[in-house]
């Protein structure tokens, strides 16, 4: 059935006729005037227009309110997005990007103030200043263990490094490719007091000739490649500008090599502390040269390996360490760590085996 | 000549504090809706006590009057809703009647009449038997019939004051003219 035929059969035009022509029903005129008089006087109350027109406005006033807020606040957001895209980011990771940024002449000077306190204890031991012994040959110059600390040959190195440092390509070959003053600064001052101390310790060692040979067979090939800005400093970190990482790893696996020949340097377990021979005599008479000593064999490198570590993975391993006896080392790394983290809570059992 | 004002704009201007305004539409839509009412309950007084309640429930909500609907459709769905109160406080009568399947089936309503001029003469005796008829319709399906022939109203616009779907305003629709065709036929050898 088509549209008009529906219509058709829904308006029957003969029934609207026969209903039209019934009689047809009105309200009486009372009943009008009543509702007439009713309508009017609801009109002369008044208040009702004003309010009509008030609940009139209601809806557009609401919807211009809404648009005019909103666009309010994605105004201010849109202001306020740098500041949201330069939001701090947490404290680990900005930790890791410390530890792989290169450190810069700002870095040395914030560092400078901690050296001074650094080789003053090392005086308070009974050790000379670096400085002032000249190498003993025992750790070649070029291992990168050693730093010597001289500080005027230092501070020439660093104004050689900073007139003629290259603009650094990127940050994990940074580190390695700053000059040797710089990575002694950007070292955790409880590394560079261990390198400090490394020489001394050695020269006090006196006849070990073994490890000697074997250090100065070794430091000719690796004094070898050039140093630009050796400077007067004997010992420098291999010069890795052009293959730095595997340099720098490849000279940290010989000094290991090296130190784990030489037999003043045993690994630093408790048991095998009395178990070196040519240590006995000076490390009964300077208790802390000795522990100078041990520490540095094993934990030079772990050490430096620490400081690249996130807080909570260096906490970790110094409870390891704690927990394998490596008392010492342990408490270096603590003093490491607290250095470069002043602010950071330890757990409590550190916090009081810690305490000095 | 100045065109007419819609049932709109005079309930607007009503609003807008216009009594002049009421008076032409409550002229317009008062037979209407009195009729509407008066045959849906089949009482006058009570008729006149709704139909009352009707226009002063519009008066009273005036202020609020947006033009969202034809006006038929907004005074005749306060009737209707002044119908259903009246129903509920009426215990026992029927609200409405749905049994729309009780009526006849599509196929036997009786096809138009033409327009013999014999069905005029005819007409205003058979005028006064259609109210009974309507009467007789079942609530939803006569107040279908009522809402159409009163106000003009589409089968939209019913659907739409009463509440309920198109196609069951058409439907109770089609019902009702069905039953009251097959009673004018049913009616024609006594007449």
């Amino acid at each position: 059935m088509s549209r008009q035929q529906s219509n058709d059969f829904e308006r029957d035009a003969e029934l609207t006729a026969l209903y039209r022509a019934a009689p047809a029903e009105e309200p009486p005129a009372a009943l009008d005037d009543a509702i007439r008089a009713a309508a009017r006087r609801e009109v002369r109350a008044g208040p009702a227009s004003a309010d009509a027109t008030r609940r009139r406005w209601y809806v557009p006033v609401s919807i211009a309110a809404v648009v005019v807020l909103s666009f309010t606040v994605v105004t201010l957001m849109k202001e306020e997005a740098p500041e949201f895209a330069q939001a701090p980011a947490p404290p680990a990771a900005s930790g890791r990007t410390e530890q792989y940024r290169a450190p810069d002449d700002n870095d040395a000077a914030a560092l400078k103030p901690k050296r001074a306190p650094l080789e003053q204890s090392s005086k308070n031991i009974g050790l000379k200043p670096s400085g002032s012994e000249p190498s003993t040959g025992l750790i070649p110059p070029s291992s990168g263990l050693i730093a010597r600390m001289d500080p005027e040959s230092l501070k020439r190195q660093k104004d050689t490094a900073a007139s003629e440092r290259p603009p650094a390509p990127g940050k994990p070959s940074d580190k390695s490719s700053k000059p040797n003053d710089n990575l002694s600064d950007a070292r955790s001052p409880a590394v560079r007091e261990l390198l400090s101390r490394a020489p001394d310790a050695q020269r006090d060692l006196g006849g070990s000739q073994s490890g000697t040979d074997t250090a100065k067979a070794a430091a000719p090939e690796r004094q070898a490649p050039p140093a630009p800005h050796a400077g007067s400093l004997v010992a420098t970190e291999p010069k890795v500008d052009a293959a730095p990482r595997s340099r720098a790893e490849e000279a940290d696996t010989e000094t290991r090599q090296r130190m784990q020949a030489f037999p003043a340097s045993p690994a630093p377990t408790p048991a095998a502390k009395p178990a070196t021979p040519p240590f006995a005599p000076k490390a009964e008479s300077q208790e802390e040269a000795a522990t100078a000593m041990r520490a540095p064999a094993k934990s030079a490198a772990e050490l430096e390996r620490d400081n690249d570590l996130p807080a909570e993975k260096w906490l970790e391993r110094i409870e390891d360490l704690r927990k394998q006896g490596r008392l010492d080392e342990a408490k270096a790394s603590l003093a490491d760590f607290r250095k470069r983290y002043p602010d950071y809570r330890l757990p409590e059992p550190l916090r009081a085996w810690g305490l000095p | 000549m100045p065109e007419k004002p819609t049932d709109e704009e005079l309930m607007e201007s009503y609003r807008d504090g216009d009594a002049g305004a009421f008076d032409q539409l409550y002229g317009r839509h008062r037979g209407g809706v009195f009729r509407y009412l008066l045959r849906q309950c089949s009482n006058r007084a009570l008729a006149e006590e709704l139909f009352q309640d009707v226009w002063m429930n519009l008066v009273r909500s005036r202020s609020v009057y947006t033009v969202q609907a034809k006006f038929t459709t907004y005074v005749y769905r306060i009737a209707h809703n002044r119908l259903i109160d009246h129903y509920r406080t009426q215990k026992g009568v029927a609200i409405a009647s749905f049994d729309d399947e009780d009526g006849p089936s599509l196929d036997d309503i009786p096809a138009k009449r033409s327009d013999d001029p014999a069905v005029s003469a005819e007409s205003k005796q058979q005028a006064a038997g259609i109210l009974k008829e309507v009467a007789s319709l079942p609530a939803a399906q006569r107040e279908a019939f009522l809402l159409q022939q009163e106000s003009d109203m589409s089968v939209e616009e019913i659907a739409q004051a009463t509440g309920v779907s198109r196609e069951t305003a058409k439907s109770r629709l089609r019902y009702a003219l069905a039953k009251l065709r097959a009673a004018l036929v049913a009616r024609e050898p006594t007449l």
